[in-house]
């Protein structure tokens, strides 16, 4: 492409703004199409505020965008009867001793595997297609690149790297409330319950960054959106909110701008789309530019959301039965244990809600803001969602946060929720799924978001996919904003 | 090994069925215009998926096969041989084409139930082939990793047709039988009742093995068709093994998860669902909605008590091996998922086995009015009995779960998977080496070429099957 | 404990072959008892003598039951729309009352099937093929305005084909029949029934095809045999409809190709350009299914070629080998005749390439023959043929002689 070319972004989420600012400080004109009034996406949704994503936007991609953010590390409070379990970058307090030691250990052993395997994330991942073998030799290079673990940590993690959080906890440090932040660290977001295999991986993957370690950018989530509109916009580059996207226009195998909702045609050479991949494609694009099998593939990934978000005003801090608040600086994790996360997964397989809710919470203390993110509550819940199923979700996890904070049901001045229904409507996601598609062996890698579509530039000539459907995923990590921006940017063509 | 002339005869599979709680049945057929029809009666698209379903099994079950009659490589030693091993199998996968790859990645990691939902929109015929990707494993069908159990269930093979099933005539044993023949025609002995105490270890070195009654045996090659835990914590003095080799051997998963009822009957039972003179009776019989349902029963499991809604796998032999059963009379084997080897409140007793029978029972009679009255006699088995009856550690039939994490190189124990051990000239040839239970055989002789191969000897496996 | 039994248990399906709707006259005349299995309904091979049955197809006018053929209705306002993206023609320019014959392909751009597609209206079309498809259409129609059903078992359908197959249907009254020309379609009565009336075939002869409602199949069928004496109407058996496909140059899946769909083996799909069937690609239309793949295909030489070949002396090459210069393997025979009406030996090689390509010369098949009990190797001399063997003039002459 050519310097000063208009490329349009759908969607003004982290992923968009990034690929955004990349593209703008290479020369070209990107325009931000935003369908919702506000940038961030999920991230920046002035109604709900992240609980704890892990933000841990690659430092990379950062620097490239020219963009300095101080992170500050969190630490997790797992509230249990007996007292509140503290895990930080330097210390677990209030665990007992054996199992906080047991802990610390496998942390810094699963540290040195996930950092082993973190050099297959921010670059396109191995193609299976013609030039295959290469590839496959070179996976084969990132396994000798694991060799530098160690013999013995990479037999382990050859035997659990496919294997679920469930077996590792019973083996290393068994079940309590480390095991239980463990679990939550696991299967967060997703369709997957600590005994269900690959969810050791998907641990591995979070850890890949920070060390798995919750931050918060210093001054608040919103500091870092703010940085990276700053940076689209410093280098000429455009962000329209309000502005839905219908259609994606192409003519002759090739895409030449976009339709909004409103009517209006913008053109444009290329469009890199962090919208979920089956919107990108079987919406905007439409199957009608696609094969059928391509389509099929589109339609069967799996992205079925199970958090459901939870903001409350408070009249005042919350405190644990101990007496002390939690700060801005504290990530708290309801989970009484390993098996309770599994607990709670058991229901919503069926589509149901979970007696016991697993939350993740978050206390704003300048604002007197707790948000939260309840999960196992499933995208489609039986009988649907309806004003009375909201309200027993909302009793629900008042009733939790009771348990854990008490007197916490006369604190709560207001409260919004948003499902993963609302969320799938709200920004499109099928499922409402936060990774917008499970994050699972199936669908990592080159089978991110599906086969065929794995390599961030679609079928149809400049169209380039951008979000966290795109290899290698969910969370704030900037990676596929990034990996597809510089995917168009090389020219890269299927 | 020439087993036909030492008696074993096997009977094809030719049907089964599963009734759903509305007395409607799925019908299996091994004939393909038969099933076809049966597909057809509940969805024409999913009669069309079915070839699309048989052809995808049947490509990985190619694609695996050799791989399941050669040593898994090493991938951490890599020496020359790994490395080749290694080569070879990248080879064969890269063979398959870049659509293949990429399906044999997600059919060796998905759950059985997304991969019938790929195919699928009947949920009975779901359940039918559900049953594949769970039965003897601690996985439900929902869990990933379940699709690749179904190769497990799959890979047997009758005069060269993939997937073929069959009925060994006289019963399983008969297979066992004609095993022991043909090992004592050329000259094996097989000395019965004589149960190891421990095996004799000296300098890191087999002398041999002591049997429970005090007899001794001197040998320099020792092979161990128990299972890794039995071999190494039960029999061998763990002062000879290292003790990381020890912890991976403890920590090595069983996780029995099945239970048998063996029942005797006076008459064959009817079934509500059942047509009249509908040949899938005899075949296998299962009593289920959907796969949820199976995932249920999982549920069950995982928090110790035996299933409510239990996944049963029903079969009378006598209908088409007379030979088990008096005339007139008949013999019903019904397999249970999920029984736990250990109970999260109480003990396997008694009552507790009655009590399991019972809702076993209950369920086949809510689809077979007359079968509680048929009932003579019955035998009642929880995890822990199959263990106490066969030697089966936890009652698990494959020798130890099949998971990512105990298969190929990774079984029994990452570092050992190639049926050696830590001490010289003792060998592992059970289940619980690669590739696993469910593969008649292949793990035995595999042993049998690697320790052939530290003799200085060559073995063909083609000529010796 | 038992439940009380809302409905009587659905009884158990066919086991074995069914019998199809013209079963019951097809019984009565198959004095050779031959069925072969066709989608599960017996079809005959043989009725009588092989011989008779091909001659009868090349000199008279023969029935033979197409019944058990896989037929698709795709109806809907993105009717045609489902259809362009299905096949690799353009089938915009498909009016209705026409017929075309159609490949499609998947998304590397590898054969799934061969067929016909009836432009009934503006917005229905029929799709007649030999193997299942119906999972297959839904995918391809998935987010259009379209249905599809299966409508096989809603038709009864017969071939009626040989040069007096148009005096036949003139005995009948048949009018429209007259201004029918090859691959038009039409609604017409053939006694007190309306059948719907094609000119298509695959004999390379002049040749109808008539489709109708399962209860009117044995009427219709005793209209036509009724009145087809004085025609030499005969009933035929598939091996003589075999042969007057080879002779005529169609195509057969599972026999000269495999569907993409069904081969077991990744290497054994073939493409248009290696089919020979390059022509039948629209390019120039919008997105079609494999169209990216098949661009990328047309740039480079097909690995292979299935060819039609004329083999030395009068021995069918069946299931021969091929070699270059005596010596070297190059290919294989997928079908092979002794065609009695071009009195020539033919047959359908794949050939690898540059054989078929670039080398044609020297090319010879390996032939086994029996004689008593002893087998004897031939090496036969055989060359590469460029149009069908049998395609007559009376194939396409409107209106249609008597002959």
């Amino acid at each position: 492409m050519k310097r000063g070319e208009r490329v349009i972004v759908i969607g003004a989420g982290h992923n968009g703004l990034i690929a955004a600012g990349l593209l703008a400080k290479r020369g070209l004109k990107p325009l931000v199409l935003e369908a919702r009034g506000h940038v961030g996406g999920m991230m920046g949704d002035p109604d709900f505020r992240l609980s704890t994503m892990p933000f841990a936007v690659w430092p990379q991609v950062l620097r490239a965008l020219g963009i300095d953010v101080a992170f500050e590390p969190m630490t997790t409070l797992v509230p249990t009867p007996q007292g509140v379990v503290g895990i930080s970058t330097e210390q677990v307090v209030g665990a007992e001793d054996g199992q906080a030691a047991a802990y610390r250990a496998l942390m810094s052993r699963l540290e040195r595997q996930a950092s082993a395997l973190s050099g297959l994330l921010l670059k396109p991942p191995p193609n299976l297609a013609s030039s295959g073998f290469g590839d496959l030799l070179g996976l084969a290079g990132t396994g000798l690149k694991l060799r530098g673990l160690g013999k013995t940590e990479l037999r382990d993690l050859l035997r659990i790297v496919l294997s679920n959080i469930h077996d590792l906890i019973e083996d290393e440090i068994g079940d309590g409330p480390l095991a239980a932040a463990l679990a939550v660290d696991a299967t967060l977001g997703s369709a997957m319950g600590p005994r269900s295999p690959g969810t050791v991986l998907t641990l591995l993957l979070r850890m890949a960054r920070n060390r798995g370690m919750r931050v918060m950018p210093k001054g608040g989530i919103d500091i870092l959106t703010g940085k990276l509109e700053n940076a689209v916009m410093a280098c000429g580059g455009e962000i329209r909110t309000n502005a839905p996207v219908e259609r994606i226009l192409v003519e002759g195998d090739r895409v030449t701008g976009v339709q909004l909702a409103g009517g209006e045609i913008v053109p444009s050479a290329a469009v890199l789309s962090s919208a979920a991949p089956a919107t990108t494609l079987l919406d905007l694009l439409g199957p009608q530019h696609l094969d059928a099998e391509f389509v099929r593939r589109c339609r069967k990934t799996a992205s079925t959301g199970m958090v459901a978000r939870i903001d409350f005003d408070l009249k005042d801090a919350p405190r644990f039965s101990g007496g002390t608040a939690p700060s801005g600086k504290d990530r708290i994790v309801i989970a009484e244990s390993a098996a309770a996360v599994e607990a709670a997964f058991n229901a919503a397989k069926y589509g149901e809600l979970p007696k016991q809710p697993v939350m993740e919470a978050h206390y704003d203390d300048r604002n007197r803001r707790l948000s939260v993110s309840a999960q196992f509550i499933p995208c489609s819940l039986k009988g649907g969602w309806k004003e009375e199923s909201r309200r027993a979700l909302q009793r629900l996890v008042e009733r939790e946060l009771a348990r854990v904070f008490p007197g916490f049901g006369s604190l709560a001045a207001a409260a919004r929720l948003m499902t993963a229904q609302d969320m799938a409507a709200a920004y499109r996601v099928p499922g409402g799924h936060w990774h917008h598609g499970e994050l699972r062996i199936d669908q990592l890698l080159m089978l991110r978001p599906f086969d065929g579509a794995a390599h961030y530039a679609m079928p149809v000539e400049g169209l380039y996919l951008c979000g966290a459907g795109a290899h290698p995923g969910g969370d704030i990590s900037g990676a596929p904003g990034f990996n597809g921006a510089q995917a168009l940017l090389a020219g890269r063509r299927r | 090994m020439e087993l036909p002339k030492f008696g074993l005869q096997v009977i094809p599979y030719e049907s089964g069925a599963t009734f759903d709680s509305k007395d409607g049945y799925f019908a299996y057929f091994s004939d393909h215009d038969a099933l076809r029809r049966e597909l057809m009666r509940h969805s024409p698209k999913d009669a069309d998926n079915y070839e699309q379903y048989a052809r995808s099994v049947m490509r990985q079950c190619k694609f695996i096969k050799p791989l399941l009659m050669r040593t898994a490589p090493d991938p951490v030693r890599l020496r020359p041989r790994d490395v080749s091993e290694l080569a070879y199998i990248l080879k064969r996968f890269h063979g398959l084409g870049p659509r293949e790859m990429a399906e044999t990645i997600r059919f060796w990691t998905m759950s059985i139930a997304e991969y019938l939902d790929q195919y699928f929109e009947t949920s009975i015929i779901k359940a039918h082939l559900a049953g594949s990707g769970i039965i003897g494993t601690g996985l439900g069908p929902y869990s990933p990793g379940t699709a690749y159990v179904l190769l497990h269930h799959y890979m047997g093979e009758v005069d060269g047709a993939i997937g073929a099933w069959g009925f060994a005539r006289g019963g399983m044993g008969s297979i066992s039988k004609a095993l022991a023949r043909s090992f004592e025609a050329s000259g094996g002995e097989i000395r019965t009742d004589s149960g190891v105490d421990r095996f004799a270890i000296r300098n890191g070195k087999v002398r041999g093995i002591v049997l429970e009654n005090g007899d001794e045996y001197e040998a320099r090659t020792v092979v161990s068709g128990m299972d890794v835990r039995r071999t190494f914590i039960d029999h061998t003095d763990e002062r000879e093994l290292p003790s990381d080799f020890l912890k991976a051997v403890r920590r090595y998963r069983f996780r029995g998860s099945s239970g048998k009822l063996n029942i005797a009957l006076d008459g064959m039972p009817t079934f509500s669902g059942a047509p009249k003179d509908a040949r899938f009776l005899k075949g296998d019989l299962h009593f289920l909605d959907d796969m949820e349902e199976i995932e249920r029963a999982y549920d069950d499991w995982k928090a110790g008590r035996w299933s409510v809604s239990p996944y049963v796998d029903f079969l009378i032999p006598t209908q088409i091996d007379p030979t088990m059963a008096p005339p007139g009379k008949h013999y019903a084997t019904v397999f249970v998922q999920y029984a736990p080897y250990e109970l999260a409140e109480g003990q396997w007793d008694d009552a507790n086995r009655e009590a399991f029978a019972e809702t076993v029972i209950s369920k086949i009679a809510r689809h077979s009015p007359d079968f509680r009255k048929l009932i003579v006699h019955k035998e009642v088995r929880s995890p822990l009995d199959i263990e106490r009856e066969t030697g089966l550690t936890e009652g698990n039939i494959f020798q130890g779960e099949l998971t990512f994490d105990q298969l190929l190189f990774n079984r029994p124990v990452p570092g050992y998977a190639q049926y050696r051990s830590p001490v010289r000239g003792l060998y592992m040839c059970g289940s619980s080496t690669h590739p696993g239970g469910g593969v008649m055989g292949a793990p035995g002789a595999n042993a049998a070429r690697e320790i052939l191969a530290d003799l200085g000897h060559k073995f063909d496996l083609g000529a010796a099957a | 404990m038992a439940r009380k039994n809302a409905k009587a248990p659905h009884p158990q399906v066919a086991v074995g072959l069914e019998a199809g709707p013209f079963h019951e006259r097809i019984a009565a005349l198959n004095s050779q008892y031959g069925w072969m299995d066709w989608m599960g309904f017996a079809s005959p091979s043989v009725l009588d003598n092989v011989e008779f049955e091909y001659f009868a197809i090349r000199n008279q006018s023969t029935l033979f039951d197409i019944s058990p053929m896989c037929k698709y209705a795709i109806e809907g306002a993105d009717a045609e729309a489902v259809v362009n993206r299905l096949v690799t023609r353009d089938i915009r320019k498909l009016k209705p009352g026409r017929v075309a014959y159609v490949i499609w392909c998947d998304e590397d751009g590898n054969v799934i099937d061969d067929g016909t597609v009836f432009r009934l209206a503006e917005d229905r079309f029929r799709l007649c093929c030999q193997e299942p498809q119906l999972a297959w259409l839904e995918d391809v129609a998935w987010g259009f305005d379209a249905t599809i059903r299966d409508v096989s078992r809603e038709m009864a359908a017969l071939a009626l084909q040989g040069p007096t197959s148009a005096a036949l249907l003139r005995a009948l009254a048949v009018k429209e029949m007259e201004q029918l020309k090859p691959f038009d379609f039409a609604a017409v009565r053939i006694g007190r029934k309306v059948v719907e009336l094609s000119r298509t075939g695959f004999t390379g002869d002049l040749g109808y095809e008539l489709w109708m409602k399962p209860q009117d199949a044995v009427a219709v069928w005793d209209d036509l045999v009724g009145a087809g004496g004085q025609q030499g109407l005969r009933v035929i058996g598939y091996q003589a409809v075999e042969m007057a496909r080879i002779e005529a140059g169609f195509l057969l899946p599972k026999t000269d190709f495999l569907s993409s769909r069904t081969a077991l083996r990744t290497d054994r799909p073939s493409t248009p350009f290696e089919l020979g069937l390059e022509r039948m690609i629209a390019f120039d239309k919008p997105h079609f299914n494999g169209r990216r793949a098949l661009l990328r295909l047309a740039g480079s030489t097909p690995r292979r070629r299935l060819v039609q070949m004329e083999v030395g002396k009068d021995k069918p090459a069946a299931n021969a080998l091929v070699y270059h210069r005596k010596k070297k393997e190059v290919g294989m025979v997928t079908s092979a005749l002794w065609s009695p009406t071009c009195k020539q030996n033919i047959a359908y090689a794949w050939l690898d390439a540059p054989y078929g390509e670039t080398e044609s010369g020297d090319l010879w098949v390996e032939i086994y023959l029996q004689k008593e009990i002893r087998w004897q190797r031939r090496m036969e001399r055989c060359r590469i043929a460029e149009k069908p063997f049998f395609v007559h003039q009376r194939r396409s002459a409107t209106p249609p002689g008597d002959y």
